[in-house]
């Protein structure tokens, strides 16, 4: 009687979508689901929009004269920003891993999962899509590691474990981000990066730091493709270019299927972390609660010591990503049936991948802008003191998080025209990609068919999300 | 002319004044709750207001709470059996969680407060 008791109250845990009691407000977001006249609004614009496009003109060749480029800045300011960069990057991870061993309990008073989760993951990482990719200069496991080994910078990637352990790696920060509570928790996260620095150093020390930055290094290829969507980027050759956003997504396609499905994966993250706030998740996890089938499964897994929500949401992040592979691959093949001309449903997909980045990043952006200036300002008052002595470097100790900065209609403003913007830039990238994959014309324009419903279904998705109240459990 | 200026422009005053969008009159919202064992029947309510509505929760419990309304960080403690009202000004727009907190540690979602901008 009592261990069924225990287990009605494990799923009854599992229906509320509750973790333990974890007093923090740090992943809290307070926006209104975004109203009907809006979400129809967005979505005619979507619709109407694809359809202007496909009937542009548009040539092959469009998008390689679709570049300006800049002068090249002189050579001592070049070096003093990338040491300047180095140095703040190394600077932020001691702080981190201080802050996270050394200061508060609680999230929204320590700096280590603000800087990480906020201004690293959130902040950085749309400032490298909005206007150009820092991470690699940042990146502060790669500047440890040439300071420690003296070796030259560039040294040619080896050919050793494919592009997969990128994509696993990213599945599984992706995991921790959305599903794990150690994320959260200064402590575990700080243990967390020792782990992961650990383990990146001991891979560089085996395969060499090019290999690792091509093939395993799930940040420095995530904020690449980011930084390629940039309108400052550089270019085949080197140089560094001005470009319309998107734009630098064009031609280098992906060489390997890991590398796509690493895209799908991103695309996957940030539709399910939506996701994951709906009301239909609820209903999805109340249905698997008083599911008679799995409750044996469930028990045993409880009773092994599982965390049942975190295991639901890592089910159905894979599935997530799974389903948008296999989408991706059946729209793929149709594309290739439409377009003719020889080219096999690999190269197909290795074309046209990059140009679903737009509507990841686009929702990345809407789902996070209220978010990004809400617990951003926890940063202001830990500015002053990182390590929770009672410092006040700055003054700032005492600043108090201000939620009227941004108003929901704002919100919803900018969220509609970041999605559509997003599917513009998407849907005109797949074209000119047709247009250089398939030879005649005609038969470009018809392959688009199945990529340009796959794209509405991508995007129609995020409206919805976004149109949807945000079932959160406050901790 | 300057006169004529300044003459315009005090003229105008009172139609730019017409022209622009004005706040909407706050209006007192009313909900009373009973709160039993920590909770709001089944499923945690959505109150909807409007930005700069005053909104009143007329609140009972049968334990002491300290309840939470999570964005605007206000806190009221409630004790058993007296009935109190908690004034709220819903000054700024979003949805924001309300929650309760027992003497055990447990917190629970109460309702949701859609605050509507105007």
């Amino acid at each position: 009687m009592r261990r069924a008791l225990s287990a009605c109250a494990t799923l009854a845990a599992l229906a509320a979508s509750a973790g333990p009691a974890a007093a923090h407000a740090f992943g809290q977001r307070y926006d209104l689901p975004l109203p009907l006249d809006f979400y129809l609004a967005g979505g005619a614009a979507v619709v109407l929009l694809t359809f202007a496009i496909a009937a542009a003109a548009l040539r092959a060749e469009s998008g390689r004269r679709w570049q300006w480029p800049l002068p090249r800045p002189p050579r001592w300011l070049g070096r003093l920003l990338a040491g300047a960069a180095g140095f703040l990057g190394v600077l932020l991870f001691v702080l981190v891993l201080a802050a996270g061993l050394l200061g508060s309990d609680s999230p929204t008073r320590n700096i280590a999962p603000v800087i990480v989760w906020v201004l690293w993951w959130v902040g950085l990482l749309l400032l490298a899509a909005l206007v150009g990719n820092a991470w690699p200069r940042l990146d502060p496991w790669g500047t440890l590691w040439r300071l420690a080994v003296r070796r030259p910078f560039a040294e040619a990637p080896r050919p050793c474990c494919g592009t997969w352990p990128a994509t696993v790696l990213l599945f599984l920060f992706a995991w921790l981000e959305l599903a794990s509570e150690w994320g959260e928790e200064p402590r575990a996260l700080a243990l967390l990066v020792l782990a992961y620095s650990a383990f990146a150093w001991l891979a560089m020390a085996l395969v060499g730091e090019a290999t690792w930055r091509a093939g395993a290094d799930p940040f420095r290829r995530i904020f690449g493709l980011f930084g390629r969507f940039a309108p400052l980027g550089r270019n085949e050759a080197g140089q560094l270019v001005l470009r319309p956003p998107g734009a630098g997504l064009l031609g280098r396609h992906p060489r390997a299927l890991g590398e796509v499905a690493f895209v799908l994966l991103v695309l996957a993250t940030v539709t399910f972390d939506g996701l994951s706030e709906t009301p239909l998740w609820a209903a999805a996890l109340d249905w698997l609660a008083e599911s008679r089938t799995l409750r044996p499964l469930l028990l045993w897994l409880s009773a092994a010591g599982v965390d049942l929500l975190a295991a639901a949401k890592a089910v159905g992040l894979l599935l997530t990503a799974l389903g948008f592979f296999l989408l991706f691959a059946l729209v793929c093949r149709l594309t290739v049936w439409l377009g003719g001309a020889g080219v096999t449903t690999g190269q197909a997909m290795r074309a046209f991948a990059l140009s679903f980045l737009p509507i990841a990043i686009a929702y990345h952006g809407a789902h996070y802008l209220s978010y990004l200036l809400l617990a951003g300002q926890l940063a202001i008052p830990l500015a002053s003191d990182p390590l929770g002595l009672g410092w006040d470097l700055l003054g700032t100790r005492g600043h108090a998080m201000d939620i009227g900065v941004i108003g929901a209609r704002t919100v919803w403003y900018v969220a509609v025209v970041a999605i559509v913007t997003g599917h513009a830039i998407a849907v005109t990238l797949a074209h000119v990609e047709a247009l250089a994959l398939f030879r005649k014309r005609r038969a470009a324009l018809l392959s688009q068919i199945p990529m340009l419903l796959l794209m509405l279904a991508f995007t129609a998705t995020s409206l919805w999300i976004l149109a949807q109240p945000i079932v959160q459990e406050p901790g | 002319m300057l006169f004529r200026l300044i003459g315009g422009f005090l003229f105008g005053l009172p139609v730019l004044w017409g022209l622009l969008p004005q706040p909407a009159i706050a209006t007192e919202q009313l909900f009373a709750l009973a709160i039993r064992d920590g909770r709001l029947g089944d499923s945690a309510p959505t109150l909807q207001v409007s930005e700069g509505d005053e909104v009143v929760l007329e609140l009972s419990s049968d334990q002491d709470l300290e309840l939470h309304l999570h964005g605007y960080e206000l806190t009221f403690a409630l004790a058993a059996g007296s009935p109190a009202l908690w004034r709220i000004a819903a000054v700024h727009s979003g949805r924001f969680p309300l929650e309760a907190h027992d003497r055990a540690g447990g917190d629970r979602l109460l309702l949701y407060l859609e605050v509507q901008p105007d």
